[in-house]
């Protein structure tokens, strides 16, 4: 008898505190949802033995050769080759491109003229360039040229 | 016996009438049911658009949708009030919403704020109101005003080591209100 008394008390002083605790709340949801397009960067940035570009590390960078000539003196970073019929001048330039949120290892670098030069002969990277269409090559990623 | 008995008659009146039931309610069907009615009854939790916060669709108040959009590095967001921070090796993409706390019948005026990630997420950082989330509840206020919306800024961190096998970014936040 003892024992169910202590039991039943137990049970009782159970459901006080239970319901002592019991307290109201409230629940809300919000989902949120997104995609997570990958995207790559290309920034131009002076080469160290080539022209200082203006701009430099932005997309939109400005490489001014200065005055040229076939024997005149040419600017700091500007490289000039002469032959008997034409000279060609010529700077390094560093060209780069980052990627982020994607897997992709490589990209392919194009070139075009704004505006069409009936006069000199263009290349970029070895790669003759005209305003006609895009011209480039497969690089990876970081690489400078 | 003879002494327990009431003690046990008065345990059971403070679970049914005392605590756990709306006084007045007429449903008695279940003591289970009964407290979900109270908690429904008595406090709730509304989410709203902020003005400078992407829009929430869907759902019932409580239970509302935040679709960020399409987001970038590089391009940023696509959809209105929501902005994207660019940081060395992530970027973090930011809005706002609202949040009010309705209180019906009880007397209490604020209540603490707990939220959690629905799912564990490992490829994404959720922060609301510069808390880290995750699936165990924090407490992001402690003593909220029940009545007034009150913004809250939501920063998921997107490191761009992530590759297109993680683009799909889908998860739940879940809040917790207990009147203080």
């Amino acid at each position: 008898m003892r024992k169910v008394v202590l039991l039943t008390i137990f049970a009782a002083l159970m459901m006080i505190s239970s319901a002592a605790v019991a307290q109201t709340t409230a629940n809300g949801t919000l989902t949120v949802t997104a995609t997570v397009n990958g995207s790559i960067q290309l920034v131009f940035n002076s080469d160290a033995a080539g022209v200082a570009l203006t701009g430099s590390g932005t997309n939109a960078a400005t490489l001014a050769f200065g005055n040229v000539s076939a024997f005149g003196a040419v600017g700091a970073g500007v490289v000039r080759t002469t032959t008997a019929t034409n000279f060609t001048v010529s700077s390094a330039v560093d060209v780069q491109v980052s990627k982020t949120n994607s897997a992709s290892a490589n990209y392919t670098l194009t070139a075009q003229l704004g505006a069409a030069d009936a006069v000199n002969a263009w290349t970029v990277g070895g790669t003759p360039v005209t305003n006609a269409s895009a011209a480039g090559q497969r690089n990876r990623y970081q690489q400078h040229h | 016996m003879r002494f327990v008995l009431p003690l046990l008659l008065f345990g059971s009146s403070l679970m049914t009438n005392g605590w756990a039931q709306r006084k007045g309610s007429s449903k008695r069907t279940s003591t289970a049911i009964s407290m979900k009615s109270e908690t429904e009854g008595t406090i709730s939790v509304n989410f709203v658009s902020a003005p400078d916060g992407a829009a929430l669709t869907g759902g019932a108040s409580g239970q509302r949708s935040l679709n960020l959009g399409t987001v970038s590095n590089a391009s940023g967001a696509q959809i209105p009030n929501v902005q994207v921070q660019k940081l060395p090796g992530r970027f973090v993409v930011t809005t706002r919403f609202g949040m009010s706390i309705q209180n019906g019948s009880q007397h209490a005026t604020s209540a603490a704020v707990l939220a959690a990630l629905a799912v564990p997420d490992t490829a994404y950082t959720f922060r609301l109101d510069g808390i880290a989330l995750e699936t165990v509840p924090q407490l992001v206020q402690g003593q909220a005003r029940i009545g007034p919306t009150i913004m809250h800024r939501l920063e998921i961190e997107v490191p761009t080591s992530l590759t297109e096998k993680n683009s799909q970014l889908h998860n739940a936040i879940i809040f917790q209100v207990i009147p203080n």
